[in-house]
């Protein structure tokens, strides 16, 4: 469960990129997180992982509050970034192993996992190859794969569908699916609002850094005008 | 030609730019521009200093022609020196490969402009080391206004041969690197080979020197102009630009440097050739990652293993480093290699056992187990050291991948002492082989040996976490290539003044403790830097989060 | 037009020290792109796309095959084709250290277009790809929409007839990307050729008069969006790769 209380933030002064957002994203939920290019997902996103301070409010996961106790609160997510490109120069297999030492998770559990994720997302043969040889969307699973070893109660995932082929996107919304049917929480950021009306239980929009509607995706079509096409909607949404 | 100039002026505005690209540049650039401008005083000064003092003892025995020839030859070794480094990067490792390739350019006018980049890079150091001196001369010995212009033009022109050189044979490695099955291995390999070759060269052209005996030595210095035959006859232009600044003919001076700029027309037109054979093909398989990759595997069981957080971390900060060519050229190469090539040096012109019996014989009379000599020993491990870049570029090679630190369930405290330990570690190797040449010539008893490696160690530790504090603070985070984080980022310019001032301590430790017993005097250091690390050390802990604000 | 025949491009790696294993990152691809025709270049990650998309590109030497551009090839005209093409990458942020502006005159010193000419289609390009708002900022300080939209600026500065773009929506919110697919439409109706390659199937199906789909370097489908979806029994495009790949994948 994540719980955002009346976040803000500024980088300039008297000028918030985050205005008093709230927002609970429940166990057992996927959670969309929309909004156009520099709405403040990536903001918002920087301050629920700890990567920016919060000016002012606080985030709690499961109950752990990322300003007091940011180890115990890092502990109990699992992070995608947008940006796949990392530890480059690291085999695939030192990579996870890596992070499974990061997020102690213990010997008997490791390897099974990482079978487990890297025959789903096809790139188990790569591992024993350096992450620089990989493709974009390969990086990207690898990232995920990492994220998810230690078998995370919250994930976080920052524009996951960037770059991975409709047969890897597909897995990933599978798997998404799955977690949150086992009562555990997905958090999502993405642009494409196809992706978000098939997958989410809910969707938050944020723009200019307010959060301008939360509910279902139904109730977001609700809102404004029925015929209306998804993509118009969305820019009205943007606009207002 | 305009397509050149054009090409050059984008290469040239990237990579030299990049400095002050970011946000807004006013007041920040203007410490900037204070503190290179104390920099280049400060060895603009030293180089003066030296110069003058040599001179003056060549002007006394009527050799002073001698310094043109050494200065010259020096220019010649930085050039090298400096493409072995810049020459892979510039050449292969840009960002931008893919961008310059569809363009409608010819492959001479890619080439040409490359060059003309790393010849400009060069000259900026290379004015520094080589026109001061020969200004320094030009006063002294009080020669015409000739002489400045033959200077400026010996100047220009001696960095082009090496800088052709050694892109040849970098480019010649790289079609051959497209081959092999391990292509990281091999450029690594290549680079080091390279260096090694460099070495070889010097060192044996000091073993050239020292078979001279003392007798012929005088004799050649008696003879006119003796000393300057003996340094000539290793690179053909070098040689006339000597002839051509040492003579007080006209017609002498402008037929060598017609040589030269006509060897050196010759050169290039062989290179341009060569290069747009195989530059390209070089280029395009680096570009390519996906068609290399090894064939799949079946991981073993080992490959899975746990280990302890600090292990598992510090490894990782040790294949990055290690894995890149370029961190590994720049960040941990020098820890090992320049007192290797120190030691080497030393140990071939001390190979002459009657240089050798003369020194045991000076140093028999000498008290060595000081604590002056202490701090001479200790001032040059800071010399080296301060060319270990890895802990100030800790945060920003990761890049932007740098925020990881922050979202991961790890204390940042712990990350950073994690991120450091490969500095202390090579810290460590720089002043165990110091230390061993110091046991090898000065003799030093073993109780002196262990503390002074335990003081150095406490200063590594110091400028570790230090120098991570200024990463943290001014941090480099977007970059085009890693040369950008490993070479021409400001923030190296801190090992320097950091290890600039430890000598100043110890000098001032030496004046004020000067009589002291060596164990007292360096358990005093000790307890000095010590205290000064935990202060530092607390701090940083105090700060851990606040110091990580920039990385986002 | 764009032909391309047999194109194919082989990769030899050590298997160990005496055996080596042949790897064919693309094989003997064969497709034609007419003047006023978007082709769509479809396939998983690791496919042949961006290889397939760099040899036409002329930045890779193909092993075997021809690639033609109307009545012009690598060998003969390989200037003259550079200077037609333009030719897009993924979404980098290069050279961030110059303003757009800058960026954009280099560009057109590059490809030789006059000093007046080029500020007018500084202009005109701006006002187009709605970029005016940020042309004298440094590209560091730009959004990744907006780093994208330079980009592809520059990369048609000079007014070419051929464009070679992959992946260039990757990361843009669909206003950012509805601008450029926009752009594009728009040159296809001034007749020019396209290639496209892209992760989105939705974009595809809207914009692409011919989809091409490859699978480990080989094109398993080719055809129009409506042909595509009536020999696979779908009704989108989408579900029509899953199924072709689906077969694909059985087969092994």
């Amino acid at each position: 469960m994540i719980e955002i209380k009346n976040i803000s933030k500024s980088y300039v002064k008297n000028k918030k990129s985050i205005d008093n957002l709230s927002l609970e994203v429940k166990n057992g939920e996927i959670f969309g997180f929309l909004g156009p290019n520099g709405a403040g997902k990536t903001t918002t996103i920087r301050m629920i992982t700890g990567i920016l301070n919060i000016d002012e409010g606080d985030i709690l996961i499961d109950g752990k509050s990322i300003k007091k106790d940011p180890i115990e609160a890092k502990k109990n997510f699992g992070f995608v970034p947008d940006n796949p490109d990392m530890f480059l120069k690291l085999k695939g297999i030192e990579y996870l192993t890596f992070m499974a030492d990061v997020y102690d998770v213990p010997q008997n559990k490791r390897r099974e996992k990482i079978e487990e994720l890297t025959k789903k997302f096809e790139i188990y043969n790569e591992l024993n190859n350096e992450i620089q040889s990989y493709s974009h969307g390969m990086r990207q699973k690898i990232v995920i794969c990492g994220a998810l070893l230690s078998e995370p109660k919250n994930w976080i995932l920052d524009e996951p569908m960037t770059g991975l082929d409709p047969k890897s996107s597909f897995d990933l919304k599978e798997m998404m699916r799955e977690h949150a049917k086992s009562g555990k929480t997905v958090f999502f950021s993405t642009h494409i609002l196809e992706v978000a009306e098939k997958l989410c239980d809910r969707v938050g929009i944020i723009n200019k850094g307010k959060l301008v509607f939360v509910g279902t995706f139904d109730e977001m079509k609700q809102k404004f005008k029925e015929e209306a096409s998804l993509e118009k909607l969305f820019l009205e949404i943007t606009e207002k | 030609m305009n397509k050149v100039l054009e090409l050059t002026k984008i290469f040239l505005k990237t990579s030299f730019s990049s400095m002050n690209a970011k946000m807004g540049v006013s007041t920040k650039f203007r410490g900037k521009f204070v503190l290179y401008g104390l920099l280049f005083v400060y060895f603009a000064g030293l180089i003066i200093f030296l110069s003058y003092n040599l001179l003056e003892g060549l002007i006394a025995i009527n050799q002073e022609a001698i310094f043109i020839a050494m200065v010259l030859f020096m220019i010649f070794g930085f050039a090298i020196f400096q493409s072995i480094f810049s020459s892979i990067n510039i050449l292969y490792f840009t960002k931008d490969t893919e961008y310059i390739l569809p363009l409608p350019l010819k492959p001479y006018q890619i080439i040409l402009a490359r060059t003309i980049v790393m010849l400009i890079a060069e000259y900026a150091l290379i004015f520094l080391v080589g026109l001061i001196p020969l200004t320094t001369y030009g006063i002294l010995t009080g020669v015409g206004i000739a002489f400045y212009i033959k200077m400026i033009l010996a100047v220009i022109l001696i960095p082009i041969l090496p800088v052709l050189l050694i892109n040849i044979i970098v480019m010649i490695i790289m079609s051959f690197a497209k081959l092999t099955k391990n292509r990281n291995r091999f450029q690594l390999i290549a680079s080091l080979l390279v260096l090694v070759i460099i070495i070889a060269l010097s060192v044996s052209m000091n073993g050239i020197k020292g078979d001279v005996s003392n007798e012929e030595m005088a004799q050649m210095i008696v003879q006119a102009n003796g000393m300057l035959e003996m340094v000539k006859g290793y690179f053909p232009t070098v040689d006339f630009l000597i002839n051509a600044l040492t003579t007080n003919l006209v017609n002498v001076a402008i037929f060598e440097f017609l040589k030269t700029i006509l060897i050196t027309i010759v050169a290039f037109a062989v290179y341009m050739l060569i290069a747009q054979k195989i530059y390209f093909k070089g280029l395009v398989g680096n570009l390519f990652g996906g068609g290399y990759r090894k064939s799949n595997k079946e991981i073993k069981q080992k490959e899975f293993s746990n280990s302890k957080l600090y292990k598992s971390y510090i490894g990782k900060e040790f294949k990055c480093l290690y894995r890149n060519p370029v961190f590994l050229m720049q960040c941990l190469l020098p820890a090992i290699l320049i007192p290797i090539v120190i030691v080497a040096i030393t140990y071939t012109s001390l190979n002459s056992k009657e240089t050798m019996g003369e020194l045991t014989q000076m140093l028999g009379q000498m008290q060595v187990n000081t604590f002056t000599v202490a701090c001479i020993i200790l001032g040059i491990i800071q010399f080296f050291t301060m060319f270990i870049y890895i802990s100030i570029t800790a945060i920003s090679r990761d890049g932007e991948n740098a925020v990881f630190i922050k979202y991961i369930p790890v204390s940042l405290y712990k990350q950073y002492m994690y991120k450091i330990a490969p500095n202390i570690i090579m810290n460590v190797i720089t002043t165990l082989i110091s230390l061993g040449l110091a046991k090898y010539i000065l003799n030093l008893p073993i109780i002196t040996l262990i503390l002074l490696l335990i003081v150095s160690t406490i200063m590594g530790i110091l400028q570790s976490i230090l120098m991570i504090i200024i990463d943290l603070k001014r941090p480099k985070l977007n970059w085009d290539s890693e040369y950008a984080v490993a070479k021409q980022n400001f923030n190296l310019i801190f090992p320097m003044i950091l290890s600039m001032i430890n000598i100043i301590i110890l000098v001032g430790m030496v004046i004020l403790l000067k009589d002291i017993n060596i164990y007292v005097g360096l358990l005093i250091l000790g307890l000095l830097f010590t205290i000064i690390t935990i202060v530092v050390n607390k701090y940083m802990k105090k700060n851990q989060y606040e110091l990580a604000q920039k990385i986002i | 037009m764009i032909k391309v025949e047999n194109l194919t491009k082989k990769f030899v790696r050590n298997k160990s020290k005496k055996e080596k294993e042949e790897f064919y990152a693309d094989k003997d691809i064969t497709f034609e792109a007419k003047d006023g025709e978007i082709i769509g270049i479809l396939g998983p990650n690791g496919a042949g796309k961006t290889t397939l998309l760099r040899m036409i590109a002329g930045i890779l030497e193909p092993t075997e095959g021809k690639i033609s551009f109307d009545d012009m090839n690598y060998q003969n005209n390989e200037i003259e084709i550079k200077q037609k093409i333009a030719y897009l990458s993924g979404n980098t942020k290069l050279y961030d250290t110059l303003t757009t502006y800058e960026l954009l005159r280099m560009c057109c010193d590059i490809y030789g277009v006059s000093k007046e000419e080029s500020e007018k289609r500084i202009k005109e390009i701006a006002k187009v790809l709605v970029m005016e708002q940020f042309l004298y900022n440094k590209i560091a300080n730009l959004s990744t929409g907006q780093t994208q939209k330079v980009n592809i600026a520059r990369c048609l500065i000079h007014n070419p007839k051929y464009y070679i773009l992959d992946e260039a929506t990757t990361g843009l919110d669909i206003i950012s990307s509805q601008i450029i697919l926009n752009f594009i439409k728009e040159e296809r109706n001034k007749g020019k050729t396209i290639l496209y390659s892209t992760h989105y199937m939705e974009e595809a199906e809207n914009i692409c008069n011919k989809v091409i789909m490859i699978n480990k370097g080989e094109i398993i489908k080719s055809g129009t969006p409506e042909e595509i979806k009536k020999d696979t029994n779908t009704t989108n495009l989408r579900d029509a790769f899953f199924t072709m790949l689906g077969g694909v994948l059985d087969e092994e």
